[in-house]
């Protein structure tokens, strides 16, 4: 009797990477990764003219919070359009996994919204008259690399949670405005209710915001921001390995991932 | 068909559209994710609009979030009422009937205008808390017209926009667009300046005169001011109604030629 021998891990997620890139809908990707960035850069430095925040904040704070956004239809939703289309079940049963092509898919998606959205905030600064700059690009570099890396697992465990209920739509909806609130992207945290600032420790997008923010005006980080953002994103991994096996169960086992 | 048979018949419409509407929009749906969603965004804006200009720039922001809770359930929401039909292989039939299709769409689409239109008034207690300021309250029964308003005028911009996206596959862009073109030309942030192409791209767009009519009450600017803003918001708002049923003639028109609904 013959076996297949399946293929490596990683060979399953290059392929969905490359397969994610192929069928990308770039209309829903400019909505979101250029459209809203470029928004929220133009109107919040219009409306800046006291000066009571930092331009460059405001750019890459911009950029942080259509980060959350792309996480959540974009990266959120990698495994809802495979429902949509059918081809969920599919993917379950193959010997490829769900695993690698979710975090193929997700990485792709999150590439190409990171990609937008730089080109996107740099554009709309510029034209703006508030130039982005980089006092310490080596930092900055490293700070996008780990927020990346600590906000995949993220839109993973939102991928996951959308496929458990049938309201995603919606959840995504309304999961936007307080993260924009209370994640300090935008609105300085000294700007909020004190019972509400703790809650930005959580968040890796508010780390990422803190340390990009530091590395373009020049200012050292301190140690707190550095390992808060890979702690976040290791906590995110594992709530997304549980909400994973809890969707494979609901797959393999039930058969109810379909069913409401 | 006589106009004694075309009310009646529209009600019938309406009420259909009020029971679609609460099947993609069910009680739970609408209590746990829409309205939390509507007055979060108010939150973020007058707190945004604090964080750029103290707390006139919150209250200034606050006025104009509410206003801008408007905009979703008519620009983004609505214009699926004419872009399923096309999806669902009926607007043929829509067309067909003697009932004429812009009132058809019109008399579904006066739900989303409400939803909009609550969603506005529900955010207003908000915006005093947050800023602290009881005057959006006690001015509430001198701005409640323009809400109504501006409830109207962007329903005519977001129906243009149906018009254009029912044409081609590009529907969710289109809307979205439209949304972010409002949010950034409209002055919700902040005023508008009084010259320059941010100003001139506001005065085209639904409910940029309507948010600077909210802020000159809340002023206490004399009422033929705030009557002149109100007039330019109804202006505006004529104008995109005008461009939608002309759009859907245009459209109806190229389909029997065509014989297909992706042109316009």
């Amino acid at each position: 009797m013959n076996h297949l021998a399946p293929a490596p891990w990683w060979r399953v997620a290059a392929a969905a990477f490359r397969l994610q890139f192929r069928g990308i809908s770039w209309l829903s990707v400019l909505v979101g990764a250029a459209i809203q960035p470029a928004t929220y850069v133009t109107i919040t430095l219009a409306a800046n003219h006291r000066g009571g925040l930092d331009p460059d904040a405001v750019v890459l704070g911009s950029a942080v919070l259509s980060a959350w956004t792309a996480t959540l239809w974009h990266a959120g939703m990698v495994l809802r359009r495979e429902l949509w289309a059918g081809t969920l079940p599919a993917i379950c049963s193959r010997p490829g996994g769900l695993g690698p092509i979710l975090t193929g898919k997700s990485v792709a998606s999150a590439t190409l919204s990171v990609a937008v959205i730089t080109v996107s905030v740099s554009l709309s600064a510029a034209l703006s008259g508030h130039p982005l700059t980089v006092a310490r690009p080596v930092e900055f570099t490293a700070a996008l690399a780990l927020g990346f890396a600590a906000t995949l697992p993220l839109g993973l465990l939102v991928a996951c949670l959308f496929l458990l209920t049938r309201a995603a739509l919606r959840v995504a909806e309304a999961l936007v405005y307080p993260v924009f609130i209370v994640g300090g992207l935008l609105i300085p945290l000294a700007a909020l209710p004190g019972w509400a600032r703790p809650v930005s420790g959580g968040l890796s997008l508010h780390w990422l915001s803190v340390l990009l923010a530091d590395a373009a005006a020049g200012r050292p980080s301190g140690l707190l921001p550095w390992c808060a953002l890979p702690v976040t994103g290791l906590l995110y991994a594992l709530a997304a390995r549980i909400a994973f096996g809890r969707v494979l169960h609901r797959a393999r086992k039930e058969g109810s991932l379909e069913i409401f | 068909m006589r106009s004694s048979d075309l009310l009646p018949a529209l009600a019938r419409t309406g009420r259909l559209g009020v029971r679609e509407y609460l099947v993609d929009y069910p009680s739970r749906i609408l209590l746990g994710a829409v309205l939390p969603r509507a007055l979060l965004q108010v939150v973020f804006l007058t707190m945004l609009g604090r964080a750029v200009g103290g707390a006139d720039g919150a209250l200034a922001a606050g006025l104009g979030a509410s206003a801008f809770n408007i905009v979703s359930p008519t620009v983004i929401k609505a214009p699926d009422v004419l872009i399923n039909e096309r999806l669902q292989g009926t607007l043929y039939r829509l067309r067909m009937t003697e009932l004429p299709l812009s009132a058809l769409v019109a008399a579904r689409w006066v739900v989303y205008a409400a939803e909009g239109l609550v969603a506005a008034l529900l955010a207003v207690p908000v915006v005093a808390l947050v800023t602290g300021r009881t005057e959006p309250l006690t001015d509430l029964p001198a701005t409640l017209p323009l809400y109504l308003l501006m409830a109207l005028t962007a329903s005519g911009f977001g129906l243009a926009l149906a018009v254009v996206a029912v044409g081609r596959r590009a529907d969710v862009f289109l809307t979205n667009f439209g949304s972010y073109l409002v949010l950034a030309f409209s002055g919700v942030l902040a005023a508008l300046p009084a010259g320059g192409p941010r100003a001139l791209a506001g005065a085209v767009l639904p409910i940029s005169h309507g948010i600077a009519a909210l802020r000159a009450v809340q002023d206490n600017a004399d009422t033929g001011q705030v009557l002149r803003l109100a007039a330019a918001e109804a202006l505006v708002g004529i104008g995109w109604a005008l461009a939608a049923v002309l759009g859907l003639r245009v459209q109806a028109y190229r389909l029997r030629r065509s014989g297909n609904d992706f042109l316009i």
